[in-house]
């Protein structure tokens, strides 16, 4: 299993490497566009300025480093990870993100300044360029060193929580942890940083500019005057673009960590306030914080310590409230009270049974009202079936019509059969004769008797067909016959069935008739039982009324003494909880 | 063909016997009697095992007695028409001719004839 | 037995019958008949046609074979001896026969039917319509 903590102590600090990096990047970006270089030093000037910034972030680091002893003899399991151990290391933690901001801002002023010089004598650069190099080491520090501060308080704060969670109590951690109110100073300085910064540096570049054109004009030719201004405007605009965005970025990311990292802590406060204000009160959780933010945490985990603090003895005083008072209810002597319990044991007795009475009474009521319930929906199930039933016949019937309607067409179509039957019968005839006629005549009849042979077969040919459709009307006329008798029984069914449905509805009518009634009587006994009920329960208050007071004046006075002892007590425990409680939310409540 | 002496015949008594019909001349019956057991029944030159109603009708001339269902007198002359030789000797030559009455055919039979013939027969 | 005019055949029944074609005059549709009081079975009775009284004979109880409904149409043959109108079920039309033509039997009706002669449709009794109606009469 990974040790807790392992590791964090180089964690921590790697933030503030990074910032010099960019501090770095920053610098060199801004003299390479800033400074007219005599020509072959730019490659000592990166030399020099490479083996200082390394020598000077470890020595930064080692600073650090040893910082963090605490944290890190934990880590590598050299000392257990005690509470005084643990909160060691805390402290050391919660330093780190200052000790940076100071370690970043010192080594890198002084780094530049170094050099400055020592480039200045290797490359035997002019002063006035050896100044600017030192001008602009100076100019970068703060921002840097700012930036350094705010990444490492990202990282301090997630690491302070992993402490806690290694077994150091957050109020603990409050009470250990240095509160300083330097909130507002902090902010002014890191406005002041992230103002002056841009601006100190785009005023040099002005003058540097404006300088490198006075030296240019002063030795130029008076006619290419215009042109040689046009050239140096135009070679100058997009590196300071760039280096101007550059600056802004790094400006604009310094304002945005420190913004979230004074709201981060200010979001956690306000939910465990809200958590506390709904009543969910426990061991506080630790809120990673600094200055006025951390005293707040600090404070609000107090609150919490005492709230918790206060319940266990309130609750203790509760339960020894009770038990007093069982103890005085426990005292009981005389004769008469006897004879009173007894009369007040009957009248407990007749509260019960009339309780039982009414509560019967209730029951058969709720049971009738059931059956009311029960009857009526089957009832409407009734009626419903008889709807249903009328729907069916009025179906059956328009069916029956239809049948009837059909019949009649059929029995049209049957006669106009007939007819053509007929027609067909008296051609069959006519040829018939005519072919006789057509063979008597001899060869002058022979054609007449073709054409009549002709005519008897086509009405032959008819007469079949006829007497086919005769055979399907009659098909169709005992089906029609067949459906007709068909819905008359279902009519008559569905009629069946309605009387049925409609004699079941009356039926039901009764029994909801029946069970209203008996409803009704169910409910004036239950009425009835509860009047008396409540009269035996004045009853039964009276009898305890007569018996409570005979209590009062035979109560050993001894048991009152040593409840009223015990209540006193109680009364100073709440009161110096209480006391305590108060004090402390003055005092931390007060910056 | 059986050619007769006139063309039309006037006098006819129609009977009704066992659903079919005859006619029996009007001069032929010398009356109309109640039911008796003896008459013939006309009915029975139909369908042999027809029998008389109870209200039938007897027609008398001189001994014969022929008894029918019911009877109406047709006044008006009609043409006669002749008798098929396939049914000349029908109901022992009786069938006198054929009269077209009120739409429909009738036979006409004589009741003289039959009471011939009935007379041929016994002999 | 010529048949110059061919013969006209119908149907009474199960049987085919013929007659000569010159002899026939015409078909007709049966009507409500009028029954003639002590007529054979086998005559059904009589209808006006043309101011004339027809009688209307049915071949298939004359021959012993009678029909289970009544036909609807009926050839109406005429002779010297009178016409009459024998009844059937089915009418063909006009047709050649082949075959013979001898007496179909020795009494009753059959003496009056000739054959066995042959058509498309089958067999065929060509009936003799001389002797067949006075056959007739002397029957009825």
């Amino acid at each position: 299993m990974k040790a807790p903590l392992e590791g964090r102590h180089r964690w921590l600090t790697m933030p503030s490497t990074f910032a010099v990096i960019i501090g770095l990047l920053l610098a060199v970006a801004y003299a390479w566009v800033a400074i007219d270089f005599p020509v072959g030093t730019r490659l000592s000037l990166a030399v020099v300025l490479g083996v200082l910034a390394g020598v000077i972030n470890f020595i930064g680091d080692g600073f650090e480093q040893r910082r963090l002893m605490p944290l890190r003899l934990i880590a590598e399991g050299t000392v257990s990870p005690t509470r005084p151990n643990l909160l060691g290391a805390a402290r050391a933690v919660a330093s780190v993100p200052e000790l940076s901001f100071w370690l970043c801002c010192g080594f890198i002023a002084v780094g530049a300044i170094t050099t400055a010089i020592l480039w200045g004598f290797v490359a035997e650069v002019p002063l006035a360029i050896m100044l600017r190099v030192g001008f602009i080491g100076l100019a970068i520090a703060p921002i840097t060193a700012t930036l350094a501060l705010l990444l490492t308080q990202r990282r301090a704060r997630p690491l302070l929580k992993e402490i806690v969670a290694a077994g150091l109590p957050s109020s603990e951690l409050h009470r250990g942890l240095p509160t300083s109110f330097v909130l507002r100073q902090r902010l002014v300085v890191f406005a002041a940083i992230a103002a002056a910064t841009p601006l100190l540096l785009l005023v040099d570049l002005a003058l540097a500019r404006m300088r490198r054109l006075v030296d240019v004009l002063a030795v130029a030719k008076t006619e290419s005057i215009p042109s040689l201004a046009d050239q140096q405007h135009l070679e100058g605009v997009w590196p300071v673009v760039g280096l101007v965005a550059l600056v802004l970025i790094v400006v604009s990311v310094s304002a945005w960590l420190s913004g979230s990292s004074l709201g981060q802590p200010l979001r956690e406060l306000a939910l465990e306030t809200e958590r506390l204000a709904r009543g969910e009160h426990g061991e506080p959780p630790f809120i990673a914080a600094e200055y006025e933010s951390l005293a707040a945490s600090g404070a609000l985990a107090g609150i919490e310590t005492q709230l918790l603090s206060l319940l266990t003895p309130l609750g203790r005083a509760a339960s020894s409230l009770g038990s007093t008072t069982h103890q005085l209810g426990a005292t009981r002597g005389s004769s008469q009270r006897h004879a009173l319990e007894a009369a007040n044991g009957t009248t407990l007795e007749l509260a019960r049974s009339a309780k039982e009475i009414a509560a019967s009474a209730q029951s058969v009521s709720e049971f009738a009202r059931h059956t009311l319930d029960t009857a009526q929906s089957g009832r409407t199930s009734a009626e419903g079936f008889l709807a249903a039933m009328r729907e069916v016949r009025r179906g059956n019937q328009a069916i029956a019509d239809s049948v009837v309607r059909l019949n009649k067409r059929v029995q049209q179509v049957g006669r106009i059969i007939e007819f053509i039957d007929g027609i067909a019968d008296k051609s069959d005839l006519l040829a018939l004769n005519a072919e006789l006629e057509g063979n008597k005549a001899g060869e002058v009849g022979r054609g007449f008797s073709l054409v009549a042979a002709e005519m008897r077969r086509l009405a032959e040919s008819v007469m079949v067909s006829t007497r086919e459709i005769g055979r399907l009307i009659e098909e169709i006329r005992d089906a029609t016959n067949a459906a007709v008798m068909a819905t008359e029984a279902g009519v008559k069914a569905t009629d069946a069935g309605a009387a049925l449905a409609q004699s079941v509805g009356a039926g039901l009518q009764k029994i909801v008739e029946f069970a209203n009634q008996s409803s009704d009587a169910m409910q004036s006994i239950s009425l009835a039982t509860s009047q008396q009920q409540l009269g035996t329960d004045q009853l039964v208050g009276a009898m305890a009324e007569i018996l409570r007071s005979t209590e009062a004046s035979s109560a050993a006075n001894a048991q009152m003494k040593s409840a009223h002892q015990h209540l006193l007590t109680l009364a100073t425990d709440l009161k110096g909880t209480i006391s305590t409680y108060e004090v402390r939310t003055e005092k931390e409540g007060a910056p | 063909m059986t050619v007769t002496a006139s063309d039309h015949i006037s006098g006819l008594v129609l009977c009704h016997a066992g659903g079919q019909r005859l006619a029996i001349p009007a001069q032929e019956v010398d009356a109309f009697e109640p039911a008796g057991e003896a008459a013939r029944y006309a009915g029975a030159a139909f369908e042999s095992d027809a029998r008389a109603p109870a209200d039938a009708k007897v027609l008398r001339h001189r001994e014969l007695t022929l008894s029918v269902d019911r009877v109406e007198v047709f006044a008006t002359p009609v043409p006669r028409l002749a008798v098929p030789s396939a049914l000349s000797s029908s109901w022992g030559g009786a069938l006198v001719c054929f009269v077209e009455c009120a739409g429909e055919l009738w036979p006409v039979v004589s009741l003289e004839r039959l009471a011939r013939g009935d007379g041929e027969a016994a002999r | 037995m010529a048949d110059a005019h061919g013969h006209l055949l119908f149907a009474c029944g199960s049987s085919l019958y013929g007659v000569p074609a010159d002899t026939a005059s015409e078909v007709v549709n049966v009507p409500a008949l009028t029954r003639v009081p002590g007529a054979p079975s086998h005559l059904l009775g009589v209808f006006a046609h043309r101011g004339e009284v027809l009688p209307v004979v049915d071949l298939s109880r004359l021959t012993g074979k009678p029909l289970e409904d009544t036909a609807r149409r009926a050839v109406v043959v005429r002779t010297p001896r009178g016409a009459v109108a024998l009844t059937a079920t089915r009418v063909l039309g006009v047709s050649t026969l082949e075959g013979s033509f001898d007496r179909l039997g020795e009494s009753g009706v059959h003496q009056h039917l000739r054959g066995p002669a042959h058509a498309e449709q089958g067999e065929v009794a060509v009936i003799d319509t001389q002797t067949f109606v006075e056959f007739l009469a002397s029957a009825g």
